[in-house]
């Protein structure tokens, strides 16, 4: 006989079969990982490795002691006010003197140049959120640049609801402590809603990270480029750092 | 020939492969979560606006920004705060009120404090009303609403059991506000026993022996204080009656009669005797003065210090060759080692939350204080400088502990019991302290 033959005979339900085991067993490892993932590392899941690179440096590159009041400061200058006082000057002033048209004209152009300008300024300003102005504002943003971005506001959110957080070492008792308050912020900054996703156990302890987030508040804008109307976020806390 | 074999082959595999893709985690965008792994601050920040004169007088304004200012004092030393000094404060205080919708939260949030009081005094005669709010300025919240009325001539007493409120509104417990430490004052090789607050204000004389003076401890009752003095040469055990003043002398047998920490119902005293050769414990009954003998071995045994149940006893024997610190029953029986750090461990202090004891070690060469687990595990060193730190005791609430240090002539100082927010309670020849229970 030839392989063929030993194939044609006898093959055809053991291939099948070979193929429905390797079938089942893929399936049986792929059940086991995705149900086994979560456990083994139930901190990475939700967890965006962008963000938290980003996070780290900028923590390290921020002053701590200067506090919320001068991120506050810095990041409320970014919004584009005062370009729009600039604008407003030269509309006025014209009206005042109508008479020639020449005039006119050429003021209209210069007006028309101003706006331009402060077009181009607000422009420019509005794609300064913290650290890059590299990116271009025609066409869209790739993901990559998009999750980089929010790491930066992530990072800002980060440090203010951190240099709020007052919390005596003596009410933790030592214990190993974990919070997560979920926020969701609106464009303004403000906080839309805010909710424990887990408390801890220690109402001290849970008390001071609700209230850090709430004097963190408002925070800055959201910056044009996110797309959402709402961000909502997760802020986990933790105590391991009191324990002596 | 191979036909009948591919199309169910297909089937499976395009079945597999849809299942797969079945299986395979839809991409939805995942909630970004921020880490926060300690807090910027480890005390609540707090102001303390001056009390509001109710009626108004003579010295009213100084009384209202003194009124404060102690209130701050108190709340300060607890270590739990971080009073925001008034030069901060935005809230013009003639236009706002006391109760709450009578001023802005806002003002008050915004120099960054979470916690606000606000108060009114009133004076009439000898009598002195003081009415007190505490507000949670976040959340926008009374927390407590008080009043208390007292001797105009003693503001600190109705402040201190204000002070307390406050505390256990935020803490759950009320802190040391009533209790007082008793340490040896050294001056020119002679010594008296004193007695300070809790804040190191109010300073007492105790005795007047002008002798050398070991280890006062304070009965769990607040009533006794037990110490070891040479007055008559000899160190002789004396019991101070804390209400009367009167001091007995309770044991005077040759060689040493050196007091140890009571039991927890104040009746009976534990005691190291060196009359039946060298160092041992005994347990004394301070109505009848029978002692009876705990320990028995050839080495010294010295330093004894009750647990708060009152079911073991922590001491110190030197029958291992150095210094350490040994558990045992309160009976004596089940005697073990504690302490295996180090070459000199000694001074056991219980926690009165029980499972942890202080003690003095040598660490580098100078004694320091360290806590350790009634199990043995989790030693800790809580002092670190260059002066020797000696002879530990913790407040009644387990939150601080107070110890001398040889420095600067003799100093008594007191840290939380993570070995923070140092503060020198005595200076100038302070030593051997004893923390007093809640006194009423």
């Amino acid at each position: 006989m030839t392989a063929t033959g030993l194939f044609r005979q006898h093959g055809g339900s053991s291939l099948n079969r070979m193929i429905l085991l390797s079938g089942f067993l893929h399936s049986l490892v792929f059940v086991l990982m995705i149900a086994l993932g979560p456990l083994s590392s139930p901190t990475r899941l939700t967890f965006g490795p962008v963000h938290s690179v980003s996070l780290v440096s900028m923590a390290d590159i921020t002053p701590k002691s200067s506090g919320p009041d001068l991120t506050r400061e810095v990041l409320r200058t970014v919004p584009p006010a005062q370009p729009k006082i600039l604008q407003k000057e030269p509309v006025i002033l014209p009206r005042k003197k109508t008479e020639p048209a020449k005039q006119k004209a050429a003021l209209d152009r210069r007006i028309e140049e101003l706006r331009k300008k402060v077009e181009q300024s607000e422009r420019a300003e509005a794609s300064r959120p913290a650290m890059s102005t590299r990116f271009s504002t025609s066409g869209q943003m790739s993901e990559a640049d998009l999750n980089n971005r929010m790491g930066i506001y992530y990072a800002v959110l980060w440090n203010r609801i951190r240099s709020q957080w007052a919390l005596p070492a003596d009410l933790t008792k030592g214990k190993a402590l974990e919070a997560v308050v979920l926020v969701r912020i609106l464009r303004s900054g403000e906080i839309a809603e805010l909710d424990f996703e887990k408390r801890s156990g220690n109402r001290y302890f849970d008390d001071s990270t609700m209230k850090a987030v709430q004097k963190a508040s408002p925070f800055p804008p959201l910056p044009e480029w996110i797309p959402d109307r709402v961000v909502e976020i997760g802020i986990r806390f933790h105590s391991s750092e009191l324990k002596r | 020939m191979n036909e009948p074999v591919h199309p169910r082959a297909k089937i499976t595999i395009s079945a597999f492969l849809l299942f797969l893709l079945l299986l395979a985690p839809a991409p939805v965008q995942a909630l970004v979560y921020l880490d926060i792994d300690s807090p910027a601050f480890h005390k609540y920040p707090i102001a303390v606006a001056d009390f509001r004169p109710g009626t108004a007088g003579p010295g009213s304004d100084r009384l209202s920004q003194d009124l404060a200012d102690r209130l701050g004092r108190y709340l300060d030393v607890t270590g739990f705060f971080n009073v925001i000094s008034r030069k901060a404060f935005l809230e013009d205080p003639r236009k706002a009120g006391l109760l709450p919708g009578t001023f802005r939260y806002d003002d008050w949030s915004a120099i960054g404090t979470e916690f606000l009081v606000k108060g009114s005094f009133k004076v009439t005669g000898a009598d002195l009303d003081i009415e007190a709010r505490l507000f949670d300025v976040v959340k926008g919240q009374v927390i407590v609403a008080k009043g208390y009325t007292g001797n105009k001539d003693k503001p600190e007493v109705l402040l201190r059991l204000l002070a307390s409120d406050i505390l256990v509104a935020l803490t759950g417990e009320g802190g040391v506000f009533d209790t007082r430490i008793a340490f040896v004052m050294k001056s020119k090789g002679k010594a008296d026993l004193y007695s300070v607050l809790f804040d190191g204000t109010e300073r007492q004389r105790l005795t007047s022996h002008q002798s050398i003076i070991h280890s006062p401890r304070w009965s769990p009752d607040g009533s006794k204080l037990a110490f070891t003095s040479y007055k008559e040469s000899n160190p002789d055990l004396y019991i101070l009656d804390v209400v009367t003043r009167r001091i007995r002398k309770i044991l005077d047998y040759r060689g040493i009669n050196l007091s140890g920490s009571w039991s927890p119902d104040s009746r009976r005293l534990l005691v190291t005797l060196s009359k039946d050769g060298n160092e041992e414990i005994y347990i004394l009954d301070t109505a009848t003065y029978m002692s009876r003998r705990i320990t028995f071995s050839s080495s010294i045994d010295i330093s004894p210090a009750w647990s708060p149940d009152g079911g073991r006893i922590a001491f110190v024997s030197n029958r291992a060759g150095s210094p350490q610190i040994y558990l045992m029953n309160a009976d004596g029986s089940n005697v073990r080692r504690l302490t295996y750090e180090g070459r000199y461990n000694t001074s056991p202090s219980w926690s009165p939350k029980g499972k942890r004891i202080a003690f003095e070690g040598m660490a580098g060469g100078r004694f320091q204080i360290f806590t350790i687990d009634e199990d043995g595990s989790n030693l800790l060193q809580l002092t670190f400088d260059r002066g020797d730190n000696e002879s530990p005791s913790w407040s009644p609430d387990g939150r601080y502990i107070v110890f001398s240090s040889r420095s600067g002539g003799g100093r008594i100082l007191v840290m939380n019991v993570n070995g923070t927010n140092v503060r020198t309670l005595q200076d100038g020849g302070g030593a051997s302290p004893s923390w007093s229970p809640r006194l009423k």
